[in-house]
């Protein structure tokens, strides 16, 4: 069993509320650490990002693709274009998708903050080859 | 039964126009102008589908009002009207006008009559083709976002279970084989319905409407004990007055059971009681149908796109939907010719009211 050497917070992003509470269990069991919010609506992960302070800024984002209304590179955009200060850099994103899409792909691509993309359901070897 | 075809006719001479309109008024919608201009008027203010028009006009010549019209109107069908044999209007006309027909002054009626008979029938057909076109359309960019979501939303539930299977395999001791059942179980009953949607999508779509004599009570009385599964401890009242109507069973159980399981999924977080409200009237000439709850409601800004295809909102893990249920209650109210209206806010729930036709 793979132990985390990761140990920024990660922030979770997913329309699904079953799949959050899977990857918080998984990552939390691995040793990571998990911010104590995590956003079925990515606009209110964005609000949370601009309003917390450095403490709960988290390192990394999970970051699912296919999403109601704002999709995973909606959120990018928006993210990028979010006027933080110094001490919350923006954090690296890790897309997850169950359908990885080759369109998604080359998207994903053009994103420097995208350090990855993860085909569900995570895996914590894969997740750990992404980050640490 | 009239011609769906509607005809306009210009002409300088009132006396052309009052006989035309006599002759055919019986048979197509006629509208008559006796100037260019005023034909233009009427053009943008009604829909016609065949112009015919004289040559010799004061201001404005037949074949330059047609130019005009085939520029401005390219889905009507011109026929210029002329007492001279001019090669070189007849030639502006078809290039310049782009007519279907030409008819030589004065005219005789059952020459005039076969002309425009001819045309009114090749334009339904071309009006009909272009409509097919459309509905082809439509129907293959449906197909196109049901294979690309399809490939997620088909896969997303089995990647959770495969994700609830990976977390009891890791750690089974916080996640007991009964806990990961359980909501293995829920994913699966998800899926399911997701699937029984998408059967019920392609079954409106193809299937013609077909009416039938149906006891109501029986039915709604089982749909209703069918969806309270989803939430037990609901409270639902259901009132029927009348017990016979004459619709399309298929269509009326797609309608009843999307509302229905809508109105118990999406109940409102910290609230006592949650609320189901059926109302059916049966009345002479259309069903009535309500379903209220006192749910979480829907968001002002999300009222217009709640019947597009695949249009669905983040929440919780057994709510979320998928993006096909009032899609489908909308085409198969759509194809009962009946009407359907919410009226909904996050502080008070959701009202839909539908209204179909009652064959009997």
């Amino acid at each position: 069993m793979h132990k985390a050497r990761y140990h920024r917070p990660i922030m979770l992003v997913d329309d699904s509320s079953l799949d959050l509470y899977i990857h918080r269990e998984l990552l939390q069991f691995a040793g990571y650490s998990v911010c104590p919010q995590s956003f079925t609506n990515p606009i209110e992960g964005l609000f949370f990002l601009e309003r917390c302070d450095s403490t709960q800024f988290p390192g990394l984002i999970l970051l699912d693709i296919q999403m109601p209304r704002l999709d995973g590179f909606g959120f990018l955009d928006r993210l990028r274009a979010l006027d933080l200060p110094p001490d919350k850099p923006l954090p690296n994103v890790l897309l997850l998708s169950s359908s990885l899409h080759p369109r998604d792909l080359t998207r994903a691509r053009s994103y420097p903050l995208v350090n990855g993309f993860i085909r569900k359901p995570l895996d914590l070897e894969e997740l750990a080859h992404c980050i640490d | 039964m009239k011609n769906p075809i509607s005809i306009l006719y210009v002409d300088d001479e009132r006396g052309n126009l009052t006989s035309f309109q006599a002759f055919f008024r019986k048979e197509y919608e006629v509208h008559t102008a006796s100037s260019a201009g005023e034909a233009m008027r009427i053009l943008s203010h009604v829909h016609v589908d065949l112009v015919l028009s004289d040559q010799r006009m004061p201001t404005t010549t037949g074949v330059e009002f047609l130019e005009k019209v085939a520029n401005k109107y390219p889905q009507t069908t011109r026929i210029l009207i002329t007492a001279f044999s001019d090669l070189k209007v007849v030639i502006d006309a078809v290039n310049k006008g782009r007519i279907a027909r030409y008819i030589q002054k004065p005219w005789d009626w059952p020459t005039l009559s076969l002309t425009v008979e001819t045309c009114a029938m090749q334009h339904q057909a071309a009006k009909e083709l272009a409509q097919k076109n459309q509905e082809l359309d439509k129907l293959n960019r449906d197909l196109n976002r049901f294979v690309y979501s399809i490939s997620h939303d088909l896969r997303s539930p089995l990647m959770s279970v495969l994700g609830l299977i990976q977390l009891h395999d890791l750690n089974p001791k916080d996640h007991s084989a009964g806990t990961v059942l359980k909501m293995i179980g829920d994913t699966i009953h998800r899926m399911d319905e997701y699937i029984h949607q998408m059967m019920d999508y392609f079954l409106n779509l193809r299937e013609d409407t077909h009416y039938e004599t149906v006891f109501l009570p029986d039915l709604l009385h089982k749909l209703v004990q069918d969806a309270k599964a989803i939430n037990p401890e609901a409270h639902v009242d259901v009132s029927i007055s009348g017990e016979i109507v004459v619709t399309d069973p298929f269509r009326l159980r797609i309608i009843l059971v999307n509302l229905l399981s809508n109105a118990f999924r999406f109940n409102k977080a910290h609230v006592d009681q949650h609320r189901v409200s059926v109302r059916a009237r049966i009345e002479p000439m259309a069903l009535v149908l309500e379903v209220e709850d006192n749910g979480m409601g829907i968001l002002n800004e999300h009222l217009n796109s709640i019947f597009e295809l695949f249009f669905r909102t983040e929440d919780g893990m057994q709510r979320q939907g998928s993006g096909l249920g009032l899609y489908i209650v909308k085409e198969a109210i759509d194809r009962l010719g009946g009407k359907v209206e919410v009226s909904s806010n996050p502080a008070n729930g959701t009202v839909f009211s539908v209204s179909i036709p009652n064959h009997a």
